[in-house]
């Protein structure tokens, strides 16, 4: 589904991500772990085509991101607010999002309805602008929007940072479930290793750039990542 | 697509939080621009009369053709400064299923609505209607007025390129003054007719129509470039962030002789430097040293020279009240930080006291070059200098507390209004007009020097009581600083 040839990223000399070869197959979750500043995010960016890489590419089914915009229509992604239209109601950015995607009003309510528990009656016909809402409920919209369009591929950055226990265990549930109905490839960083290894089949931790573990999730994958964390200098 | 990318930009604009908090100033900008429109238009419909005045000898239309490469020159360097990028927010429809093309195509035919873009029609269309369509018939007049048009509207575009390609290096607003001043001179010696070659252009316009043709492909030619440079650059950190190496400025060293105020002053001194606005605050006040020289050579205001009050007010005390009239304002993104300082509110306001304490006398002592047009005015200066450091720079600081609003410090400086409320219009009322009640009725009556001394003795006086103000600001401080913050939040 997405294979990295070569990619490197370089700020003013420094190495931020360099990864000569990674392939991720379809329905293949794929969790990412890694301290701050180890480069999960820009890895990210450079798959949605935001940054430019210094060197290498990423293919999504075979094309270079760069080259075509084709993955945009079977690629949904949440990165951080910067996503989401801030003087929009949750409303009328669903809506937007949903015409993009060729839902008529019904579709949308219909499609909704899979977020109610999540939403948590918080979202939905209020009176208040994005940028009003907690950052725990932004991130609900822009979960909500990633998902749209029955996508092939969706990156994720942090899902669960921000919000409340009961939303991390239906996030989890939801994204579980969404990886079993609709074949979806997950991307999933987070900085929660108990929930990461739960979702995701596999792991790839990195370290100042560079892939450091590529494991199948097993037992005591928890267990192995804990101790690295812990003993990391 | 469109019409959902429009609606955004208007809602965008409606629902901003600054637009229905600064509507005020929102109206007196819409209202300030319509008569903008109304003049370029007077102007345009006065020019034949204007050119007959100026240049008696030759005709209206070969008058106007001479100075059009002039005028455009004069557009480029009003464009330069005025001219804002397109960069519509693109970051959140870059990962939904939208084309880049899209994007931008939509983003450059919008920049294209602007009033710059009408200003070359108001100007010139009445000289089209009235000189040119009797003399060259309609077609003509209307290609005339269209190839303007068009090298308008190509200026805009090669702006928009020049600014994002080359980061806003003003070598280019300078390099344009120098090489058009240049002209001009060259011209005006009858060394080099730069005149004669815009007049041939021009009045190619009129004889042949199709050349007007040329001009608006080269419009099409520069939004095309700019279509294929948006396209291939179109990555939120390049597009925003495109300074290469930012400049820190010094740590301002000297300051660590006066203790905790000469930290809080050299802070203060960063967040000015390192953000555009309060630095364009901070040059206008340097800009403003100079504005004596409009008033001080002229005999008509020697005669009235109670006036010079004024100015001497406005030399020695700008900056306190360009950014001091801000005062919480510039830190309103982290106001809650500076409540949980390990820091006492009366050594925070004290910084700031003494902060203009000494821009204003560094004024002041500036001012004294302009003892060169009478010791009366410097005189004057002294009096609204001491009047400015004991009662105004407190009033100023005082009146900042009520209400303020937040200051995005990242944002531009030019025709910025955010952070603008009622104080801010108020202020003017007791910073001039008090000082004025005192010395007027001396001034009037032929007595100015003791309204003068009652003005520096007032000041002197607050001066020396500072300690008691600045305990008064304290208090005032910490009554208001939960209203304050919960403002500043909201926002």
């Amino acid at each position: 589904m997405i294979d990295i040839k070569n990619l490197s990223k370089q700020y003013s000399g420094v190495t931020v991500v360099d990864i000569p070869e990674l392939h991720i197959a379809k329905g293949e979750s794929f969790g990412l772990v890694g301290n701050n500043g180890a480069g999960k995010t820009t890895f990210f960016r450079m798959m949605l085509d935001l940054i430019r890489p210094t060197e290498g590419e990423v293919l999504s089914k075979g094309v270079n991101v760069q080259k075509s915009e084709d993955w945009k229509y079977y690629t949904g992604s949440f990165l951080d607010e910067s996503f989401l239209i801030d003087y929009l109601t949750p409303n009328e950015y669903f809506e937007f999002t949903g015409k993009l995607h060729g839902y008529s009003a019904g579709d949308l309510q219909v499609y909704l309805a899979q977020f109610e528990s999540l939403f948590n009656d918080e979202i939905l016909e209020k009176k208040n602008y994005v940028r009003d809402l907690s950052k725990g409920n932004q991130k609900k919209v822009g979960l909500a929007a990633a998902l749209m369009g029955n996508p092939e591929v969706v990156l994720l950055d942090e899902p669960f940072a921000n919000l409340d226990p009961t939303t991390q265990i239906r996030l989890k549930n939801l994204l579980k479930s969404w990886k079993v109905e609709h074949q979806v490839t997950f991307f999933i960083s987070s900085h929660d290793l108990n929930h990461v290894t739960e979702v995701c089949d596999r792991i790839v931790l990195l370290e100042k750039g560079k892939v450091h573990k590529d494991i199948h999730t097993e037992a005591d994958t928890l267990k192995d990542l804990e101790a690295y964390f812990s003993e990391y200098s | 697509m469109i019409k959902a990318l429009l609606t955004h930009q208007i809602r965008q604009q409606l629902r901003s939080p600054i637009w229905a908090k600064n509507l005020l100033a929102n109206i007196l900008l819409g209202f300030a621009s319509i008569l903008m429109a109304i003049y370029a238009l007077m102007l345009g419909i006065f020019l034949p009369e204007l050119f007959e005045r100026l240049l008696p000898d030759l005709d209206p239309v070969t008058a106007l053709n001479r100075y059009l490469l002039y005028y455009f020159a004069l557009e480029f360097m009003m464009r330069f400064f005025l001219q804002k990028s397109p960069v519509m927010s693109i970051n959140p429809y870059l990962h939904l299923p939208i084309t880049k093309s899209k994007l931008i195509h939509f983003m450059l035919g919008k920049s294209q609505v602007s009033v710059f873009n009408l200003f070359v029609v108001l100007l010139f269309s009445p000289y089209a209607v009235r000189i040119i369509a009797p003399e060259f018939g309609n077609i003509g007049a209307i290609a005339w007025l269209a190839g303007l048009f068009s090298i308008s509207m190509s200026l805009h575009f090669l702006l928009l390129l020049l600014k994002k390609k080359l980061t806003e290096q003003p070598i280019y607003f300078w390099g344009t003054l120098i090489v058009f001043t240049a002209l001009y001179g060259l011209d005006y010696f009858e060394i080099f007719a730069f005149s004669t070659i815009s007049e041939s252009l021009f009045s190619g316009l009129l004889h042949q129509p199709l050349w007007s043709g040329v001009t608006v492909l080269g419009w099409v030619m520069l939004y095309l470039i700019n279509f294929r440079f948006y396209v291939a650059n179109i990555y939120p950190e390049e597009l925003v962030h495109k300074q290469k190496d930012q400049k820190i400025t010094s740590s301002f060293a000297f300051l660590n002789k006066f203790g905790r105020i000469g930290d809080l002053i050299g802070l203060e001194l960063k967040l000015i430097l390192r953000h555009k606005r309060p630095r364009n605050a901070l040059v206008m006040s340097v800009f403003f040293l100079f504005y004596g020289l409009i008033f001080y050579p002229t005999d008509t205001y020697q005669e009235a020279n109670y006036i010079f009050l004024f100015i001497g007010l406005f030399i020695t005390g700008v900056f306190f009240l360009n950014y001091g009239q801000f005062l919480l304002s510039w830190e309103g993104s982290y106001f809650d930080g500076i409540l949980t300082r390990k820091l006492d509110f009366r050594t925070y306001l004290e910084a700031k006291y003494y902060l203009f304490l000494a821009t204003s006398t560094l004024a002041f002592i500036l001012s004294l070059g302009y003892g060169w047009f009478g010791l009366d005015i410097v005189w004057m200066n002294f009096a609204a200098f001491l009047y400015n450091i004991g009662i105004n720079i407190f009033m100023v600081m005082r009146i900042a507390m009520y209400k303020p609003k937040k200051i995005d410090l990242n944002k531009r400086a030019i025709f910025n209004y955010e952070g603008t409320g009622a104080a801010q219009y108020l202020i003017i009322i007791p910073v001039v007009l008090v000082p004025y009640a005192i010395y007027l009725p001396f001034a009037l009556t032929g007595l100015g020097n003791y309204g003068l001394a009652i003005l520096a003795i007032v000041g002197l006086v607050g001066f020396f009581m500072r300690e008691r103000w600045l305990d008064v600001l304290t208090k005032t401080f910490i009554h208001n600083r939960h209203r304050i913050a919960g403002g500043f939040r909201a926002q």
